[in-house]
């Protein structure tokens, strides 16, 4: 992934400047700021859920908002769920394997929400409580086996066991060569996992400590590595 | 400029036909082509925004349909000036008139956008889009108008105007004089549009 | 398409689901025409002429009623951003709204003809077969600007207030047309005048269509 020169604006207030960043296969990246740098923002960028103003996003050599195949291997998980609250998680799943194209989107929906420990799948979103919503954002990020996975603040409304699904999980994506996790989180780590930064634990064959995306001006909007 | 405005109206004396009231024509159907024009104008500004995405086009789209607002208004207002005492009503269900009250709530639909929109880019994307919408649906009114007329023709009524080739002048003067009008007030509104944006764009800068 | 028909299904589930929409439409469309009928009640001539008219105007404000709530639902919980990650084309999103809102439109003009053969008697009783055509094509044509500028007014500060001001001036060639079929085959004019009418209509339809599968795109994407 590679993201070169990111501009965007939210009306008169401009959010990113100039933000460039680049994370080979295999590399786990985090982004850390405090609340209103950017940090949703670029993430939605580089899931090609928005449009930067300026400046280019390349996965896997190809722009996601120009090729449907790029978008493909991507998986984005953001503030909000991002699914249909009148239909249950296995539908919305269902829905969702149709649009990416896969075979068997009823097993891979099933399959999906064992593994993330989702136990009422067939009622509707809306009804769900903020943590079971947030796993099946995270099921719906992954139903698709992306290559590239973008979280944004992901142990929000977690319980514990919930975490650590989320941790094995992530754990488990950074073990494949060719998977980059980006992960970005606030100040909180979420309930238990106060003390330690999940996403440095999880060793690709390059470093694991988090990379400063280069802004051109220091007292931009984004990251800083406290 | 005023001087060709002046020149339409002190030269149109010289034709009476229906009585002074006609000379209302001579502003009347410039400022209905010109409102109409106004309102492509604005979609070749969007289809541009759409294609290249700078924020100029969208001034000017937004200049554009500012003034065709306007003129349109002018347009409905002349003509119901006109057709009082001519026909005796101040409005008839004319294939014209229908379409060009449809452009006119098109428009009025434009602003209402605009200012419902919130911010650029998103502001800009939707007025582009609306204001192509709109125009292509201009003369789909009016062919669809025209087909109802041809179906009925008892509800109708028709204006038919002889034009000597004295009064063909004047309109042409007119036409002229009103087009440098618009395009006077255009770049007017349409610097003040761009330095709105600068502005803009400074105050985003300054943090 | 299988993508298609899944985002077709989507919201017809949904719809099926809580029935609100249709039965707010349908609900709304009702009213209208009953306060109509009230209306012109004491002459019977003008009741007659009249129902066509009253039909439109009923089915095109709650139809927009029905749109504006249709695309919040893609609003809440950003859910259509979602679809707009996957690989699918904008403009098979675009279709399916369409089609679904197609469906529910169908099912609302049913209920409003239905109650208007009612309500009016006369000639809309007797004709009631041969105004599908003029009635569906007709609903299309809205549909299809309707889906995309839904679209548009639901990511505005004024939602649904904005839809109608949008919408209604832009659909009148739809709505002349369709009035003008309808009248065709309720003053029994013959099938050359009705099939002229559609033709412009279908004509119609299809303008907007294309403007919509073009659009839709730029409209949804942030």
């Amino acid at each position: 992934m590679f993201a070169e020169d990111l501009w965007r604006s939210h009306g008169r207030q401009r959010v990113l400047r100039g933000v460039s960043l680049a994370a080979p296969p295999g590399t786990c990246l985090a982004i850390l700021g405090p609340n209103g740098s950017g940090k949703s923002t670029l993430l939605q960028i580089l899931g090609a859920a928005l449009r930067p103003g300026r400046g280019r996003v390349r996965i896997f050599g190809e722009d996601p908002f120009a090729s449907p195949a790029a978008r493909g291997r991507i998986g984005l998980v953001g503030h909000e769920a991002m699914l249909y609250g009148g239909l249950s998680v296995i539908e919305n799943l269902r829905l969702l394997a149709a649009l990416y194209g896969l075979r068997d989107g009823h097993g891979r929906a099933g399959r999906i929400c064992d593994l993330l420990g989702i136990d009422r799948p067939t009622t509707p979103v809306r009804r769900l409580s903020r943590g079971v919503q947030q796993r099946a954002a995270l099921a719906r990020a992954l139903l698709h086996s992306p290559a590239v996975l973008l979280l944004d603040e992901p142990f929000t409304g977690l319980d514990p066991r919930g975490a650590d699904d989320l941790r094995r999980i992530l754990r488990e994506f950074c073990r494949n060569d060719w998977a980059s996790t980006w992960s970005c989180r606030g100040r909180l780590c979420g309930p238990g996992t106060a003390a330690r930064r999940p996403r440095a634990s999880s060793p690709g064959p390059s470093a694991s400590i988090p990379a400063r995306p280069r802004c051109s001006s220091p007292v931009a909007c984004l990251p800083r590595v406290r | 400029m005023l001087l060709a405005l002046y020149g339409a109206f002190v030269f149109a004396p010289t034709e009476r036909v229906m009585g002074d009231v006609q000379r209302i024509f001579y502003v009347h159907l410039p400022l209905a082509w010109i409102g109409f024009v106004a309102f492509g104008h604005a979609c070749w500004a969007g289809i541009q925004y759409l294609r290249i995405g700078r924020r100029e086009w969208d001034a000017v789209g937004a200049a554009a349909a500012e003034i065709g607002v306007l003129f349109s208004t002018l347009v409905i207002v002349t003509g119901s000036l006109w057709a009082r005492p001519v026909w005796g009503t101040w409005w008839t269900w004319d294939p014209q008139l229908v379409t060009y009250l449809i452009l006119w709530l098109i428009y009025v639909g434009y602003l209402v956008l605009r200012s419902a929109a919130g911010d650029d880019p998103r502001r800009a994307r939707f007025a582009a889009v609306f204001a192509i919408v709109g125009f292509v649906d201009v003369p789909l009114v009016w062919l669809s108008a025209r087909y109802l007329r041809a179906l009925s023709p008892v509800i109708f009524t028709s204006h038919s105007i002889g034009l000597a080739p004295p009064m063909a002048w004047a309109l042409g003067a007119g036409l002229v004089a009103w087009s440098l009008f618009y395009w006077a007030l255009f770049r007017t509104r349409l610097r003040l549009g761009v330095l709105e944006a600068e502005v803009a764009a400074l105050a985003g800068e300054g943090d | 398409m299988r993508a298609l028909l899944a985002l077709i299904w989507k919201d017809l589930v949904i719809e099926a689901r809580t029935r609100e929409i249709v039965t707010a439409m349908s609900l709304v469309a009702f009213l209208a025409l009953v306060i109509f009928s009230l209306a012109l009640g004491p002459s019977p001539h003008l009741v007659a002429a009249a129902a066509p008219a009253a039909m439109w105007v009923t089915v095109s404000f709650a139809a927009t009623l029905g749109l504006a709530r249709a695309h919040a639902l893609e609003q809440e919980g950003q859910a259509l951003r979602g679809l707009l990650m996957t690989p699918v084309g904008r403009h098979i999103l675009y279709l399916g709204k369409c089609g679904a809102n197609l469906a529910m439109m169908l099912v609302l003009q049913l209920v409003v003809a239905g109650a208007a053969a009612v309500l009016f008697t006369g000639a809309f009783a007797r004709h009631w077969a041969g105004l599908a055509l003029p009635l569906a094509l007709g609903a299309v044509g809205f549909t299809a600007a309707g889906t995309l500028l839904g679209a548009i007014a639901a990511e505005t500060r004024l939602r649904e207030v904005l839809l109608p001001i949008l919408l209604l001036p832009v659909v009148v060639p739809v709505i002349i047309l369709s009035l003008a079929g309808i009248n065709a085959v309720l003053e029994e004019r013959g099938l050359p005048e009705l099939l002229r009418s559609l033709k412009l209509l279908g004509a119609v339809d299809i303008i907007f269509v294309m403007l919509g599968v073009w659009l839709f795109a730029y409209v949804v994407e942030d």
